[in-house]
């Protein structure tokens, strides 16, 4: 399971990396590619909707790896001293609570993928399925539910690095 | 009046006891959608939440962060506080001034104030102690100069609020740039007094030579704003295209010119900053859920017709703005309270004849303060990190700074021509 | 009783929302109050893709959609982006409207799970530009700014001229720094945008149908009761004749505007906008019946059987 965790986290951050740097890439080419005059610009059309479409899957498939990182905002200040003065396992409840919630958030998103699959929408400038805008929250919210779960069972620490962050 | 009650009750427990933003809001979202609005489908969740970051005027931000990420990484900051020092350097603390001169500088070419702290606070923090400041000012400093670069365009908040309010970015950019200057002159006459009450010395002046030097060894990172803003000023590409060209121009001078970066630190730093983009882009999408039930729920029409009776001017209504992002700013991130705050309160303050670019200002410097005031200051907690200094040390530090901030955001807000006077000048 | 939320994308002094307004009041005294329209303009609920789809999902009842931003969920719909499609005289096109081709048009929404109840004029396209609109041979080699369709891209390309899509958040600024050269839009968005600022040409072409597209939620129209459904069409019918009346006067306190804040506003006479039409016309048709298969090809069938004298 620890080898799977850490295998995930690396194809996470290079699938990251190569996304970003294509986002970038494409934009970029659609500078150049109307700065140079070109007629060719028009038919670039699509670049505009297909990187913001990326751009989605960039913040949705991110957020596993920042829970995992210990990255994500909130105030942690409390929550120890809170913990230590009434024995109340907070880090355990936030933990099953995040779980919880991104399981459930990721079985809406499997209804809203078949919803959008029937419905035949499309995305016009790309040519494909409206159900692409979809997946990408069902992949985020089940890579974060991974990582609430592995935090909850012991599997990872996410909560030093957030210590970290907090600078405490 | 129960259920807000208990809204209300459920975020502050779940604050206190440290849960994760993201789930706090998205708690009260799914909160308001069960008591208030229990027939919608679930699906709407999803559906609004992904719609909410579907944006292209959004886009700029993931762009920019990296263009930040890739320049505090490489040799592009360090070179740009280099030569801010060899012409500030030797006024009687010059090192302050160099501080804040730099923070401006990286400013120009960053969106994001916590990215400024993190490029900057390791390279001047040293050199201001050495020059004889104390520690805590030294610390309060570095946290609160970052502040300028959400105001000096380019800004991730003011996109942010364009995106909320579909206001013109390049108007909100210039309009920055005015409020962003009068932020960091206050900061040095501030600092100007400090280093005079104490005594602080400057360093030995260096000679001409060695100023063009410095400078000419910042040109590349100096070509930066000149490309952005005047990309977007002279017709070259759009805002949104600016912050990527941004990005290709710091892999071109880190990379090829500077050699400060390989292929694996490239990835590397762009993995980071996707990580950022999605910290704060999951904000967003669950910030957009909680906006759209606060429009359903016809909350902007209630605050109006309230104001109204009371008899509220705009006056009133901004003090009652400020104080209200000023308390927000304090427990939350400024980006939720950003994304929890406009939605209500923008239409009124259009309904009270308020310019919508003079109240992106406003709210702008109010996301600034929240930066820097405790207990939840994003910036506190970068410094810290990235000093190894405890929060504690930085927010003993920090009052004065919040201070001078606050005086600037009542001359902001009484005074709309200093937020006006550039727009007009360069956009007519 | 019914309880409908509608969203579109206007803002409040505009035409559509004006009209909706009355709507509403309409439909509140035809069923005795029975069924209340709540309007949420600008944008309020979303962007138009969203607010299509939350009225398939039923999150939302109804939306006023401007037929361009329907293209993903229904190809056929596209046939609205087709240059020169709609006669100048308003009676005409209500005709077309009412006729085979309007009904045609909106029963090809059944089968995308939304009930499209008709179809609302809101105005025509013009184009404005800052080289010279003088004639055809005045396009060749401009850019033009559009929304990303297929069928507006060959409108341009049939007399020469590049487009470029580009979201519409970043149009003032794209003239003003010349990333595009021209654009297209009614007169009063023009106004509204203040596109005046940084265009210089206005040729008033009227060469591009506005057309909405009323869509509601198919499970919440059909829980109505049947004189409900009635009383709601009767309510968006009778509202045609103030909402043209509306947009022609927005229309013509736009042109006045725009002509006193210095642009060179030239009105196209019939035989240019023949001519263009024979070139624009079938190069945009061709590409419509490229991305509309079957049902689009049925569908032009009609409308060239309907206007063909
Ligand atoms: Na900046
Ligand atoms: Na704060």
């Amino acid at each position: 399971m620890q080898r799977f965790l850490d295998g995930l986290a690396r194809v996470e951050a290079v699938v990251l990396a190569a996304t970003f740097l294509g986002m970038v890439g494409l934009y970029a080419l659609n500078v150049a590619v109307r700065a140079s005059g070109s007629g060719f610009a028009t038919e670039l059309y699509w670049i505009e909707e297909a990187v913001r479409t990326l751009m989605i899957y960039l913040v949705f498939l991110g957020c596993g790896l920042a829970l995992q990182q210990g990255r994500h905002v909130g105030v942690y200040a409390w929550r120890d001293r809170i913990e230590a003065r009434t024995g109340l396992p907070l880090r355990r409840l936030i933990d099953l609570f995040g779980l919880l919630f991104c399981l459930w958030l990721a079985w809406i998103a499997v209804e809203v993928c078949q919803f959008v699959l029937n419905s035949r929408q499309m995305i016009p400038s790309l040519g494909v399925s409206a159900v692409w805008l979809y997946v990408a929250p069902l992949a985020g919210f089940v890579l974060m539910a991974l990582r609430f779960g592995a935090s909850l069972f012991g599997l990872i620490d996410r909560y030093t690095p957030q210590m970290h962050e907090a600078g405490e | 009046m129960i259920r807000l009650g208990f809204i209300a009750v459920l975020g502050a427990a779940l604050l206190v006891g440290g849960f994760e933003m993201f789930l706090i809001l998205g708690a009260l979202a799914l909160a308001t959608k069960q008591l208030f609005f229990a027939s919608l489908p679930d699906m709407v969740l999803i559906q609004k939440a992904v719609g909410s970051v579907n944006h292209s005027t959004l886009l700029a931000i993931p762009f920019f962060i990296l263009a930040a990420e890739l320049m505090g990484d490489g040799q592009i900051a360090r070179r740009l506080t280099d030569a801010m020092r060899a012409f500030l350097g030797h006024l009687p603390g010059g090192m302050g001034y160099t501080a804040i001169g730099g923070a401006m500088a990286f400013g120009s070419v960053s969106g994001s104030a916590p990215a400024t702290v993190a490029a900057l606070g390791r390279l001047v923090y040293p050199e201001m102690r050495k020059e004889g400041f104390s520690e805590k000012f030294t610390l309060g400093l570095i946290a609160s100069s970052a502040e300028t670069a959400l105001l000096i365009p380019p800004s991730i908040t003011m996109i942010i609020y364009a995106w909320m309010t579909g206001t013109s970015v390049a108007e909100l950019f210039i309009a920055g740039l005015a409020v962003g200057v009068t932020l960091g002159l206050a900061f040095a006459i501030y600092t100007w007094w400090v280093a005079r009450r104490s005594g602080v010395r400057g360093a030995a002046a260096l000679p001409w030579g060695e100023r063009i030097r410095a400078l000419g060894r910042a040109g590349w990172a100096l070509g930066m704003p000149i490309i952005i803003m005047g990309g977007i000023y002279s017709g070259m590409f759009t805002p949104t295209e600016a912050a990527a060209v941004s990005v290709v121009y710091a892999i071109l001078v880190e990379m090829v010119i500077y050699r400060s970066m390989g292929l694996g630190r490239l990835i590397s730093v762009t993995q980071r900053a996707a990580v950022s983009t999605a910290v704060i882009f999951i904000l967003l999408a669950i910030g957009g859920l909680v906006s759209y039930f606060i429009t359903l729920a016809q909350v902007p029409a209630t605050i109006i017709t309230f104001l109204n009776e009371v008899g509220a001017g705009p006056v009133i209504f901004l003090m009652t703005v400020n104080v209200a992002f000023f308390i927000a700013g304090m427990f939350i991130d400024p980006n939720s309270a950003l994304l929890i705050l406009v939605p209500p309160l923008y239409p009124v303050a259009l309904a009270m004849g308020i310019d919508p670019i003079h109240f992106g200002m406003i709210v702008t410097l109010n996301i600034t303060i929240g930066m820097i005031t405790p207990p939840f200051g994003l910036d506190l907690f970068v410094a810290s990190s990235t000093l190894r200094k405890p929060v504690l040390t930085i927010i003993s530090g920090i009052w004065p700074f919040v201070g001078v901030n606050i005086i600037v955001l009542l001359i902001v807000t009484y005074i709309p021509e200093i937020s006006l006077f550039l727009p007009r000048l360069v956009l007519g | 009783d019914f309880t409908a939320k509608i969203g579109h994308l206007e803002s409040t002094t505009q035409s559509r929302h004006v009209a909706l307004e009355k709507v509403a009041a309409a439909v509140a005294e035809k069923t005795g109050g029975a069924v209340e329209f709540q309007l949420f303009p600008q944008g309020q609920l979303g962007q138009q893709r969203e607010m299509t789809e939350a009225v398939q999902m039923g999150s939302l009842e109804a939306t006023v959609a401007p037929a361009a931003f329907l293209g993903g969920f229904n190809p056929v719909v596209s046939v609205m982006d087709i240059p020169f499609l709609l006669p100048d005289d308003p009676a005409e096109a209500q005709a077309l409207r009412d006729g085979p081709f309007g009904q045609q048009l909106c029963e090809s929404f059944a089968t995308r799970g939304v009930t499209c109840i008709g179809l609302w004029p809101n105005g025509r396209k013009s184009f404005s530009s800052n080289k010279p609109l003088d004639g055809i041979d005045a396009f060749d080699g401009q850019r033009f700014r559009v929304m990303d369709s297929r069928v507006l891209i060959e409108q341009f390309r049939s007399v020469g001229a590049a487009a470029m899509a580009l979201p519409f958040s970043e149009l003032y600024t794209a003239l003003q720094t010349g990333v595009v050269e021209g654009q297209e839009n009614p007169l009063d968005t023009i106004r509204a945008m203040k596109y005046n600022e940084v265009q210089e040409n206005l040729l008033v072409s009227d060469h591009g149908a506005m057309e909405d597209v009323i869509l509601f939620n198919t499970a919440w129209w059909e829980s109505l009761p049947e004189e409900y459904r009635t009383a709601i069409r009767e309510a968006f019918a009778e509202a045609v004749p103030e909402l043209t009346a509306h947009k022609a006067a927005a229309v013509a306190s736009a042109q006045a505007d725009l002509e006193a804040a210095g642009m060179n506003v030239r009105v196209m006479t019939p035989e240019e906008k023949a001519a263009m039409r024979e070139v624009m016309y079938p190069a945009a048709r061709d590409a419509y019946l490229e991305l509309a298969g079957d049902e689009g090809r049925a569908l032009i069938e009609t409308y060239e059987g309907e206007t063909a004298h």
